[in-house]
């Protein structure tokens, strides 16, 4: 008698629906190419076209309000039910990134239930869509860690390894800078996942476990990260000092990030000029930042 | 992918990945249009160069994403309404209905565990990689969804040690 596994192997295959017989499967699934491609076109036509018509009715409505009108009542934003999840959303920020070579974006939205929660409350989803088709193809990731007045939004998307595929940064705007965890993507299968920091030399300097780090430059201290190439790759450095004279020590711990691993390669505490100190700026590895993190260091006017 | 090797593909794989979605999501027009969208974005992205290694567990992987998708679901029928031709009749097997039945009463990642397992013939460590888990997790959940079908099933174990090796360990 064949085992349990082999007969539900059998009784499967005898259940699954098959699909009706096309023999023009291929020109049809060509057409439906076509279609998408198409559609790209419209969606990125009609994209432009509206962003020029909110640029002339911005135009005309600050001259209105400049002259003689009152400022209107600001509606909110009703939530935005698409990105192809099967629940509804709001609170959308978002930020370009390209995966092996092909542009796409990354999301993170809350969910909605009866309406729309607080800024920094309710759960927040970071998912990407690969293609640029407006649908997200990577199951959608619970952010831990998002707290009021902000919540966690879109940060940056960084190529911190050089391999040619954008690393996502979200953040969480705290009370004088930025709590920013970095994340891996990839296409096969479609997915992100958080970066985790192994030391296995013991290095320290850096926390194991998820990757994150600081973004600060206020009275007292400052945070950050860049990108180190060399000959062998590029490598992330975190680092942070105290502001209190006019030198100072810098603490740094380099990371070699493959996939979705950022290994410890280097550490160091480095006695310097303040003034010759790295500094945190609204760039990192030479991707601008987003959402209330463009005006950084002025983390404490994010709203 | 050139329009030889999409053939192959559609001869040897399709009919299986869309039995699977439609067993997983219990409605076969949406599978059949999920495993449809996913070869199309599989097709879009080889001939941009980009490499994808294994096609059947990638496109079984996407579509699946998508069918979790209701909305897009909703839209999809929407706009495929007026080209649907009403199909011929098909009277289901008593043995079908069982089937889909046992499959439905199981939480949609077991059911999905359980077809990557008996009807893709993936490995577990193959399951684990593309519902981004882990292995024991995909072991205890293959457990759960194979003592539940065996028993909605009424299958019998065999005593044969050599043959009662279950898969999930």
């Amino acid at each position: 008698m064949p085992s349990i596994d082999d007969q539900l192997r059998t009784r499967m295959r005898e259940a699954a629906p098959r699909p009706a017989g096309a023999d023009d499967l291929v020109e049809h699934l060509g057409a439906r190419k076509r279609r998408r491609a198409a559609l790209r076109r419209v969606s990125s036509t009609g994209l432009v076209a509206i962003v020029l018509l909110a640029s002339v009715g911005t135009f005309f409505a600050l001259g209105r309000a400049f002259r003689t009108s009152p400022v209107p009542a600001v509606t909110p934003t009703p939530p935005i039910e698409n990105l192809g999840l099967d629940f509804a959303i709001c609170r959308v920020t978002s930020m370009p990134i390209t995966v092996a070579g092909v542009s796409g974006n990354a999301y993170v939205f809350t969910r909605a239930i009866d309406g729309c929660p607080q800024p920094g409350e309710g759960a927040r989803f970071l998912a990407a869509d690969l293609n640029g088709d407006g649908v997200v193809e990577t199951p959608p990731v619970k952010l831990d860690g998002c707290f009021p007045p902000v919540g966690c939004e879109t940060f940056a998307a960084p190529d911190v390894n050089g391999d040619g595929t954008t690393e996502i940064a979200i953040s969480n705007a705290g009370a004088d800078g930025y709590g920013v965890w970095l994340f891996a993507v990839t296409s096969s299968p479609p997915a992100v996942e958080p970066i985790t920091v192994v030391d296995p030399q013991r290095l320290g300097n850096v926390q194991t476990g998820a990757l994150q780090f600081g973004w600060a430059d206020v009275v007292g201290h400052a945070e950050g990260a860049r990108c180190v190439s060399s000959p062998s790759g590029t490598t992330l450095a975190i680092f942070g000092y105290d502001k209190f004279g006019p030198r100072t020590e810098v603490r740094t711990a380099t990371l070699r990030i493959d996939g979705a691993t950022a290994t410890v390669i280097a550490a160091s505490n480095d006695r310097m000029p303040l003034a010759e100190a790295p500094v945190p700026g609204n760039e990192i590895c030479g991707a601008p930042l987003h959402g209330s993190a463009a005006s950084c260091p002025d983390a404490t006017n994010a709203k | 992918m050139d329009e030889v090797e999409l053939q192959e593909f559609l001869r040897e794989r399709y009919p299986r990945l869309v039995g699977a979605v439609a067993l997983v999501t219990g409605d076969a027009a949406s599978a059949e249009d999920a495993v449809q969208e996913a070869i199309v974005r599989a097709w879009e992205r080889t001939e941009r160069g980009e490499q994808i290694v294994a096609l059947d567990r990638w496109v079984a992987a996407v579509a699946m994403n998508l069918s979790r998708s209701r909305l897009r679901r909703l839209r999809v029928e929407r706009l495929a309404r007026p080209m649907l031709v009403p199909a011929p009749p098909v009277q289901p097997s008593a043995d079908r209905i069982d089937v889909a039945r046992a499959l439905a009463d199981l939480p949609r990642r077991q059911r999905e565990v359980a077809v990557l397992r008996y009807l893709l013939d993936l490995s577990t460590e193959e399951i684990a990689e593309q519902m981004r888990t882990s292995e024991g997790t995909v072991k205890s959940q293959l457990f759960r969804a194979r003592a539940h079908l065996a028993k909605a099933l009424s299958l019998v174990e065999d005593t044969d040690e050599e043959n009662s090796h279950a898969e999930y360990r």
